[in-house]
């Protein structure tokens, strides 16, 4: 609990200071942390040191000019964060603020003592603060680590040769010395132990981005995998479909050619056999096809070839197509409507096999009745209700949903009675027509399958 | 009598169409690849060019294109066949000449009107 408490604080703080560091510093960790000690330091820093000049005037130890400029010289760390917020200007800033910092400590040595000083300790803080603040390369840590000790040998240079510093009791400064290295004490204290948390922090960070870096590479070598897999699959089906086609089309070429000398011979029992024969060989090509098609789509090796084209003139040859698949006693009737545009751009072919698939696999579901289709024009698209209709009238839902052979497809051909291809191969095929098929309810509480496919216009131009 | 000439590697689809284009009153020759079909082109002098596009070492389009650029062969249509509906097959047997394209297995009555259709005088 204390943990979670000590992480909330740490972290509303860490909030606080990052109010007033730029955005474009903040994306970079080690410069952010920089930022944030320099946030620290500034925001936390003017309450400790001012604790000194206030406790002189309050004390009646000194209250001439030498406190004021004292004072604000302290005051002034204040003005840091509200700048460097307006002008991003972090390394110019961190540079006066060190000389800032010098000025103060010498000048309260100056003031108050010399090298007797009880403000000298203070000294210590400049080279903690210019490594603090600074990158450990660079010209202008160079240039201020230098400038420091030169300033400091100059001050006790000048302390070494008699320089005539202003008078101070220093009997009375002895509390005053004190309170000073307690504040220095507190300081360093609150300094390094914000450094070592967020140090942590961004260990931590670091180890988490390497983590999802790992994490991001082991899911893209598996995606190249699997999409390798899925490529030499459609390869190989591919290659499948070739070799079983090659006999299959002497099978129906042959049987298709005897059924012919059959008719013309009217051997009507030796017609009839032939026809069964031509007609496994047509279906088993047909599936072949279909099983090519799936394996086609799931590896992304067939493209879109897009045409603006009639829907009507369109609708007659799919339904030609569509009526010989559909076994009797059932039968297709279509109605359309055209409120809408009659024309579409889509691929037509794509889209005539969702709609053949589509019809095969719902007039496959059940043994009777009719499929009754209401195909209706809307602007941007090209709507269809597709109703089951039993022999008494009555409207029959076909369960039509990917889950449906995500989870069960093993299982589709046998309990969905053959239709499980056809509805899968519609499902892919109105997908790659950025389309959709949904099982619905009609606005007379029919229940329906609804097939939509999109003028695709606004695919093609955002994909250009 | 119109002559047919089908260049197809597969032994069964060959007599299997030779019959049947024969039943319906064609004279049909064959070659087994592409060199004996641009041969046999120039030789027999076809009326139309039945060419499988899967022949092996040289496939059914650089014969068509051998066909054409032969002066003496170049007017002699020729329809690709095909075992897929491809539309970039399509596309490349247009590309290459062919004056039309059918899909195996081979609809006799929509190949007989394509037929017909390209060997109008």
């Amino acid at each position: 609990m204390n943990g979670t408490a000590d992480r909330q604080r740490s972290f509303s703080l860490s909030r606080f200071l990052d109010y007033f560091i730029p955005a474009e510093i903040q994306v970079r960790p080690e410069a952010h942390l920089r930022a944030r000690m320099f946030m620290l330091s500034h925001v936390f820093g003017p309450i400790l040191g001012n604790t000194l000049p206030l406790y002189m005037v309050v004390m009646n130890i000194c209250r001439d000019n030498r406190v004021t400029v004292f004072f604000f010289s302290i005051l002034l760390f204040w003005a840091y964060p509200f700048v460097l917020r307006k002008t991003g200007r972090y390394q110019l800033l961190a540079f006066l603020s060190v000389q800032n910092l010098i000025f103060c400590v010498l000048w309260a040595c100056y003031a108050f003592g010399g090298t007797q000083s009880p403000f000298l300790p203070w000294i210590l803080i400049f080279p903690l603060l210019a490594f603090l603040y600074l990158p450990p390369v660079g010209w202008v840590r160079n240039v201020l680590l230098a400038q420091i000790f030169g300033s400091v040998a100059a001050f006790l240079t000048l302390d070494a040769t008699g320089y005539p510093f202003p008078h101070i009791d220093l009997d009375g400064m002895q509390t005053i010395g004190m309170i000073s290295m307690g504040s220095v004490a507190l300081y360093f204290a609150m300094m390094s132990l914000y450094f070592a948390k967020m140090f942590q922090e961004q260990r931590e960070f670091t180890r988490e981005i390497n983590s999802l870096v790992s994490t991001s590479d082991n899911l893209r070598n598996l995606t190249t995998a699997a999409n390798q897999a899925s490529a030499a699959k459609a390869d190989f089906v591919a290659g499948m479909s070739h070799e079983l086609r090659t006999p299959l089309n002497a099978i129906i070429g042959y049987s298709q050619m005897l059924l012919e000398e059959a008719h013309e011979e009217e051997n009507d029992e030796m017609a009839k056999d032939l026809g069964y024969v031509h007609k496994a060989g047509s279906d088993l090509l047909r599936l072949i096809d279909d099983i090519l098609d799936y394996s086609r789509i799931e590896a992304g090796k067939m493209p879109l070839n897009p045409a603006r084209d009639c829907i009507t003139k369109n609708l007659e040859a799919w339904v030609a197509k569509v009526e010989p698949l559909v076994k009797a006693p059932r039968s297709v009737s279509i109605r359309e409507y055209q409120p809408g545009e009659n024309w579409l751009l889509t691929d037509w072919s794509a889209a005539e096999s969702t709609f053949r698939h589509l019809l095969a696999g719902i007039a496959g579901y059940h043994n009777d009745g009719t499929v009754e289709v209401e195909v209706i024009h809307v602007n941007g698209a090209l709507l269809m209700n597709i109703h089951d209709v039993g022999p008494a009238g009555e409207a029959r839902a076909v369960p039509v949903s990917q889950e449906m052979f995500e989870h069960d497809g093993d299982a589709s051909s046998s309990k969905y009675g053959g239709t499980g291809i056809e509805l899968a191969l519609a499902l892919k095929f109105a997908a790659m027509l950025k389309g959709s098929i949904e099982a619905i309810v009609t606005t007379d509480g029919r229940p329906a399958t609804q097939l939509i496919l999109p003028d695709l216009s606004n695919q093609l131009k955002k994909a250009a | 009598m119109k002559t047919i000439l089908i260049v197809e590697d597969n032994e069964m689809n060959r007599d299997m169409l030779t019959r049947r284009l024969e039943r319906k009153g064609y004279a049909v020759v064959s070659a087994v690849d592409g060199p004996q079909g641009i041969e046999l082109a120039a030789s027999a002098m076809p009326d139309i060019v039945l060419m499988d596009v899967a022949l092996g070492e040289m496939d059914g389009w650089e014969a068509t294109t051998a066909i054409h650029a032969n002066p003496a062969t170049a007017h002699i249509p020729v329809i690709a066949l095909t075992a897929h509906a491809l539309e970039s097959d399509r596309q490349k047997s247009i590309e290459v000449g062919c004056v039309d394209f059918e899909t195996k297995p081979i609809a006799l009555p929509q190949l007989l009107e394509k037929i017909e259709q390209h060997t109008q005088h």
